[in-house]
């Protein structure tokens, strides 16, 4: 069997053994309709992108979980825009969001399909909760300019 | 004309052609689905990758410079996610390339019908993560030059060659041995 012949019967098994479930094509085309335009404010650290995973938390899905549309067990995230700062802490269901804004007055956690606004207190605070898993961006919105977004991630 | 083709189909989808679109997602949702699923994402968190990956080319149709290399770009930010994704689940990517990966393949064993489809699945379940993420990216994207799938796997372009024949190598070296001993 030649590399090609291989290769071919890989994908050929890949496909039917872990085919692409139908949802994620239907996701996928909707998302063109989940633009803004708004500006993107630039991330400066991540630190899903800088920290090492700590070895004594390794974990894995639950077998109960699987198909449920809960994740597995995971980790604090924080993140540093231009314009603001968040730190994501999961639920098991979802996240608990608080934010330290450096603009605006609303800020506004999106998700595809959905979104929820809260106010940010005088000194740049805000907590959104029960953020749904899955992609999500903010958006910093003050009246009479244009909104601040980040860019898209799995929250 | 598949370089021209894209270009065309990005600036379509930036003015709102939802056809355009839907023609980039049918061209390319099979590799980012792969790229995802060879991370051993869950279903749902591969899912979630998949679906912001989208989100974030949505964004992004008139900053793509080089349409040429959408299927890159696309399989290079479904890595970046994937990665983000196993730090916050407390996993760090497996970086061994020769040791035998030490989780037997996974339930879809079920869809595997017929038993030389069975040792090839057996005989890649046994591989590196490294060298089924290639693989993987390979069979699905035969075309996509070697610098490409060395940039989307994190190697250095100048090893993805050598490595690549290594990881067929030792596919076909282990589905040989599960046929004399079957």
């Amino acid at each position: 069997m030649n590399d090609r012949t291989l290769l071919d019967a890989l994908a050929d098994l890949l496909d039917r053994a872990d085919p692409l479930p139908r949802l994620l094509t239907a996701r996928a085309s909707a998302a063109l309709a989940e633009r803004t335009g708004a500006a993107l404010t630039r991330l400066i650290t991540d630190s899903a992108h800088l920290a090492p995973a700590h070895p004594t938390a390794a974990r894995t899905t639950p077998d109960h979980l699987a198909g449920t549309g809960m994740r597995g067990a995971s980790q604090v995230r924080t993140l540093r825009f231009t314009d603001l700062d968040l730190r994501l802490e999961p639920t098991g269901t979802g996240l608990d969001v608080t934010g330290l804004a450096r603009t605006g007055t609303h800020a506004v956690a999106i998700w595809p399909g959905g979104a929820r606004t809260t106010p940010v207190d005088p000194t740049g605070w805000f907590h959104v909760e029960h953020v749904p898993a899955g992609p999500v961006r903010f958006a910093l919105r003050h009246e009479g300019r244009p909104d601040v977004t980040t860019r898209w991630f799995v929250g | 004309m598949q370089d021209q083709q894209n270009a065309e189909l990005l600036a379509r989808a930036h003015l709102g052609d939802q056809h355009a679109w839907q023609e980039i997602v049918d061209r390319h949702i099979r590799l980012v689905w792969a790229v995802a699923r060879s991370h051993r994402l869950s279903p749902d968190d591969a899912a979630d990758v998949n679906q912001t990956v989208w989100l974030i080319l949505a964004e992004n149709l008139t900053t793509i410079r080089r349409p040429e290399r959408l299927s890159s770009w696309l399989t290079t930010t479904t890595r970046r996610e994937s990665l983000a994704v196993l730090r916050l689940r407390g996993r760090e990517e497996p970086v061994d390339l020769w040791d035998s990966a030490d989780e037997e393949p996974s339930p879809e064993d079920l869809a595997v019908a017929g038993e030389t489809d069975s040792l090839l699945w057996h005989a890649y379940g046994t591989l590196t993560d490294r060298c089924r993420q290639i693989l993987h990216l390979v069979a699905f994207s035969p075309d996509m030059p070697f610098t490409q799938v060395a940039e989307a796997v994190g190697i250095p372009a100048n090893s993805l060659g050598p490595t690549r024949g290594r990881c067929l190598d030792v596919l076909r070296r282990r589905l040989a041995r599960m046929e004399v001993v079957r």
